[in-house]
């Protein structure tokens, strides 16, 4: 699924991204000590923006395999770009097994997946309920999950806002979650509780 | 996308969908207040004749949510724009597949009516008609409505003149009704598929 060519163009369009929000606005990135250096992991992070998975794969070391809907890539341009930055589909108006099997083949490659458990961006900037399905799968794929808050892309970008402004964004990993053992009520409250509090 | 997208109704007048371009603003077509973003995601909000108040979206929504529902039915036709993808193409990268993605169709104008069980597309050159209970999943998708049809196609909507949020409230609202007065239980997700609880 890699090759030396996509993991250059993957790390060129981080830095393109990294130069443009220097220019735009700062950041602030806490806690990457929580994400692991190699290995498998989930990364689950609120979802406010547009920017998120932007400034989320720009700002943090590892390559992330985020999960995104599949109408994004309907264009075949789109297609190609979100593959480039390794993006895979997920169909959210039916269960789809594709994805699920997609993440669990990437997290057993020793991959960090990157999923948003709301499901799509807020439009308030609130935490929206997260997807059953997702913390299923969370449950099911049996690697830490790390929950990582992201703060200030709202004001930057809301999902109603015609343009995208400058402003200060913070980025915050947190402790791997436990939810081995939890029920899927249990562990959505937990998940909820590690994205829902802004960081301070 | 524009506050009309996240605030459906007047603050201040409570007037549905009334939010209107208005220079680099946007003002209510029934009591002309003024509604405006300024620092951050914040919402300025001038009635005429007082002075303006400034909250968050969320506050802002909170108050609209507050104020009472319409009832399901007898709605007006809205004018939509309507694409439905009725075939998918595979996507692989680099070998592995990777699933299934929507072909849309081209973008078709009419309007949309909401009844206690059905939605109603009426095309320039079309007309179709989806029962409510043939719904299996609604879900919003940028400014659209998307709904996926059982062994049926994904519809997608867009309005031109009013919210996806508001549309949003009103198709689950009447799913909820529909569903409870079945005896069918009280809806807890809409997608990826309608599930009750």
């Amino acid at each position: 699924m890699t090759s030396i060519g996509q993991t250059v163009a993957y790390r060129t369009l981080c830095w393109v991204t990294r130069m443009l929000w220097k220019w735009t606005g700062t950041i602030e990135v806490r806690g990457l000590e929580h994400l692991p250096t190699a290995g498998p992991c989930i990364v689950v992070a609120n979802h406010e923006s547009y920017l998120d998975p932007l400034l989320l794969q720009a700002f943090t070391p590892r390559v992330m395999h985020a999960m995104a809907k599949s109408t994004q890539f309907a264009s075949r341009g789109m297609a190609w770009l979100m593959s480039l930055v390794y993006s895979f589909p997920v169909r959210r108006y039916q269960p789809d097994p594709i994805a699920v099997r997609t993440v669990l083949r990437l997290v057993a490659a020793g991959r960090a997946v990157m999923i948003y458990p709301e499901g799509e961006r807020s439009w308030d900037g609130r935490l929206q309920p997260l997807r059953r399905g997702t913390v299923r799968l969370l449950l099911k794929a049996g690697v830490p999950v790390i929950p990582c808050r992201i703060d200030g892309t709202y004001d930057a970008w809301p999902r109603w806002g015609k343009l995208a402004r400058g402003g200060h964004v913070t980025i915050t990993y947190k402790p791997a979650l436990r939810l081995t053992e939890l029920s899927l009520a249990e562990a959505t409250r937990v998940v909820e509780s590690a994205l829902g509090a802004p960081s301070v | 996308m524009a506050i009309a997208d996240v605030l459906y109704a007047c603050i201040e007048c409570g007037r549905l969908e009334a939010l209107r371009p208005a220079g680099d603003a946007e003002a209510c077509e029934r009591c002309a207040t003024v509604y405006r973003r300024v620092e951050g995601a914040r919402i300025q909000v001038a009635p005429p004749g007082r002075p303006p108040e400034t909250r968050s979206a969320a506050e802002w929504l909170d108050m609209l949510s507050a104020t009472e529902p319409e009832p399901v039915g007898g709605l007006p036709p809205e004018p939509v724009l309507v694409r439905i993808a009725e075939t998918f193409r595979p996507h692989w990268t680099r070998g592995v597949y990777l699933g299934r993605i929507e072909d849309f169709g081209p973008e078709a104008g009419g309007t949309l009516t909401l009844e206690r069980d059905r939605l109603t597309f009426e095309g320039d050159t079309a007309k179709s008609t989806w029962p409510l209970l043939d719904l299996t999943a609604l879900q919003p998708s940028s400014r659209a409505l998307q709904l996926k049809l059982r062994n049926g196609p994904l519809v997608s909507i867009k309005f031109p003149q009013g919210s996806a949020v508001l549309w949003e409230k009103r198709v689950q609202r009447a799913l909820q009704e529909l569903y409870a007065s079945l005896g069918r239980g009280r809806i807890v997700e809409f997608q990826p598929r309608i599930v009750t609880g």
